[in-house]
């Protein structure tokens, strides 16, 4: 039962991080600058977790968001496993709490998922012809949005109440030269 | 690293499923997801934060519903009586019985499901008419729902038989209309849609004739024992197809998304006496529950939508209308037993029909828009826009022929079950003239942030007597 409680934390922790982010985009952001607070998190968690505790980590947050968005569910657990997918091997061998390749790959991260979830939405339902797709024009603004809040506050929102027994206090390297 | 297999198979279910939907196993989905919508109510402190700065304006909102409302109904009165037929020779001995549409059927776009205001007299084979303008004939009475189902025109199965008619009123030919042709598919914009023309009683067509009005004469009673009632109502121009010999009519109604109100015709002696009470508006049904948004926003910036602490639970169905006060703010997107969501004005690809009132043409009736197509909100005024395809376009008037837009005042129109017509939508600049088929792009002007504000919102319950119906996929 222990082995449920931090999963129960994030998905309190990220379910209020989406709605912040909600309130945040729904008009009060000036030209789409939305970060997605649920890639910040879950980079930060990624960069000192195993990659099975990573996948397990971005289902927990794509269903938090699904619990308040209009987003097909299965397109987001797709897109958050993607990025845990990609980023487990990559915090393997780089220190991912590097602020610049965190911040690099939070903007990938975040920038894709803002231009996947249109695509999927308009290959589930087509808009009527002639009517072009939108959010088309906001993987930028997510991308810098993200990248920005990833440097600010990536360590601060895997630091949160709960959190602790997901991610492990030493990176790869500290590991590995204990290790040897 | 290695991925398991399991993993990657995973991966790949999830992505047919994001792509290609399937309705069991995203019902399956939604009741896995059920206690996450739980978990969500929790956020509700961040919902009210939107909604303390401007807590003074629900009771500005709630007053004016009742404005709103009266302006609503007058409107969608003046909007039956724009779809009566007026010329004296096609009122003449005939029963008029207006009718609401309600949506389409299931079996296809081509039939219509109508609420009439008064089912006496009305069986099996009468017409549908809006205005002077055939359109179809009764195919079912259900007077247990209190509907009736009205095959269109422009169904396989349908025919109708016809006259060209000359400007002078004398008759070209003789041929039998029924069934769509199309053309091809334009760079932008839907297909243009034709009502086929078969059987012609002279093949030998001069240059003039086309252009010239086709209108309804059936000669055989015993395939339409009605046919003398629709009698000299129109169904469109005489047109050339793609070839010699292939002809078409184009019609004079949007057949697709321009029908919302209509007139069936039954035996009878006059207009006047036998025109029923029109219906109650949709706003005074006791169809309508409260609900509460626990949420502010949705997380994906393209996306405008609300989380709703009503469900199936509570009769709500997709599609349904969500108001606050007497304005429109969305329609259900999806629906599990205790929850909903509802997709707002500036949600992409949210579809809805509307009538438009015209500023300064006071003694024009409103006119149908036909369907709007949500495009998301304008990035600098945070205005929804809407695509409208201006099918009948709206025309400059003598006096004001220089002005490039007209100020009109939109509500809804009937024609989607869920969504029933005169709510309030907004104002909204229309551009004059025809598109040549792309639309135009419109804005609601005062709708910036209907929900701000809001502590209720009221969702249109599936109406008992329809339950069941559901549109065409």
């Amino acid at each position: 039962m222990r082995r449920f409680v931090p999963y129960l934390c994030l998905a309190l922790w990220s379910t209020w991080l989406f709605a912040l982010q909600g309130w945040w985009a729904a008009g009060r952001a000036p030209g789409g600058l939305v970060p997605d607070l649920g890639v910040v998190l879950l980079l930060g968690i990624a960069a000192r977790t195993d990659g099975a505790r990573a996948r397990r980590v971005a289902l927990v947050i794509a269903l938090s968001r699904a619990a308040l968005s209009a987003d097909n569910p299965a397109a987001l657990v797709l897109a958050y496993l993607a990025v845990a997918l990609i980023a487990a091997p990559i915090a393997a061998t780089l220190d991912l709490d590097r602020p610049w390749l965190r911040a690099l790959l939070a903007a990938l991260g975040g920038g894709a998922i803002a231009l996947w979830l249109p695509f999927a939405a308009d290959l589930r339902a087509p808009l009527p012809a002639g009517v072009e797709p939108s959010g088309g024009s906001l993987g930028w603004p997510v991308a810098l949005a993200t990248a920005v809040v990833a440097l600010a506050l990536s360590k601060a929102l895997r630091a949160l109440p709960g959190l602790g027994p997901l991610w492990r206090e030493e990176g790869s390297w500290e590991l590995a030269a204990r290790g040897r | 690293m290695r991925v398991r297999p399991l993993v990657l198979l995973a991966l790949l279910c999830l992505g047919l499923l994001a792509l290609r939907p399937d309705a069991r196993l995203e019902g399956a989905l939604e009741r896995v997801l059920g206690p996450s919508r739980y978990l969500a109510q929790v956020t509700w402190p961040i919902a009210r934060l939107g909604r303390v700065e401007l807590r003074a304006s629900e009771a500005a909102v709630v007053a004016s519903a009742t404005g709103s409302r009266a302006a609503s109904a007058a409107l969608l009165e003046r909007w039956y009586a724009a779809a009566l037929p007026r010329a004296p020779d096609l009122v003449e001995g005939r029963r008029l019985v207006p009718g609401e549409v309600l949506g389409r059927s299931a079996g296809g776009r081509d039939q219509l499901l109508v609420r009439p205001w008064s089912l006496e007299g009305l069986s099996v084979g009468l017409p549908a008419v809006v205005r002077e303008a055939y359109i179809g004939r009764i195919a079912e009475v259900d007077t247990v729902r209190g509907i009736v189902r009205v095959d269109l025109v422009t169904g396989r199965e349908s025919h109708v038989g016809a006259r060209v008619l000359a400007l002078d009123g004398a008759e070209l030919a003789r041929l039998v209309v029924g069934g769509v042709a199309t053309g091809g598919r334009p760079a932008r914009g839907e297909p243009v849609t034709w009502l086929a023309a078969h059987h012609p009683s002279r093949t030998d067509v001069d240059d003039a004739w086309f252009g010239a009005r086709v209108v309804v004469d059936e000669l055989l009673p015993e395939l339409d024992p009605f046919g003398k009632l629709a009698a000299g109502y129109g169904l469109g121009a005489f047109a050339r197809g793609a070839s010699d010999g292939d002809w078409r009519v184009e019609p004079i109604v949007d057949f697709l998304h321009g029908l919302s109100s209509l007139v069936l015709l039954a035996p009878g002696t006059t207009r006047a006496p036998a025109l029923p009470d029109a219906p109650p508006h949709p706003l005074e049904e006791p169809l309508w529950v409260a609900a509460r948004g626990f949420t502010a926003g949705d997380p994906s910036p393209w996306r405008a939508s609300v989380k709703l602490d009503r469900g199936l639970d509570s009769g709500l169905r997709v599609g349904a209308a969500v108001v606050r006060g007497a304005r429109l703010v969305g329609r259900l997107g999806a629906v599990s037993a205790s929850g909903s969501t509802v997709r707002l004005l500036a949600d992409p690809g949210l579809e809805l029909s509307a009538l438009a009132e015209l500023e300064g043409r006071p003694t024009e009736p409103p006119r149908l828009l036909g369907r709007l197509v949500a495009l998301g909100s304008d990035p600098q005024s945070g205005r929804p826009r809407f695509l409208w395809r201006d099918v009948l376009a709206i025309e400059h008037t003598q006096a004001a022929t220089d002005s490039a837009s007209v100020r009109a005042r939109l509500t809804t129109a009937a024609g989607d079950l869920g969504l029933p017509a005169g709510l309030y939508l907004g104002v909204a600049m229309l551009p004059l003239g025809s598109s040549g088929g792309a639309g135009h792009v419109i804005e609601l002007e005062d709708a910036e942030d209907a929900l701000r504000g809001a502590e209720r919102l009221f969702v249109r319950q599936v109406d008992p007597r329809l339950a069941g119906l559901e549109g065409p996929p």
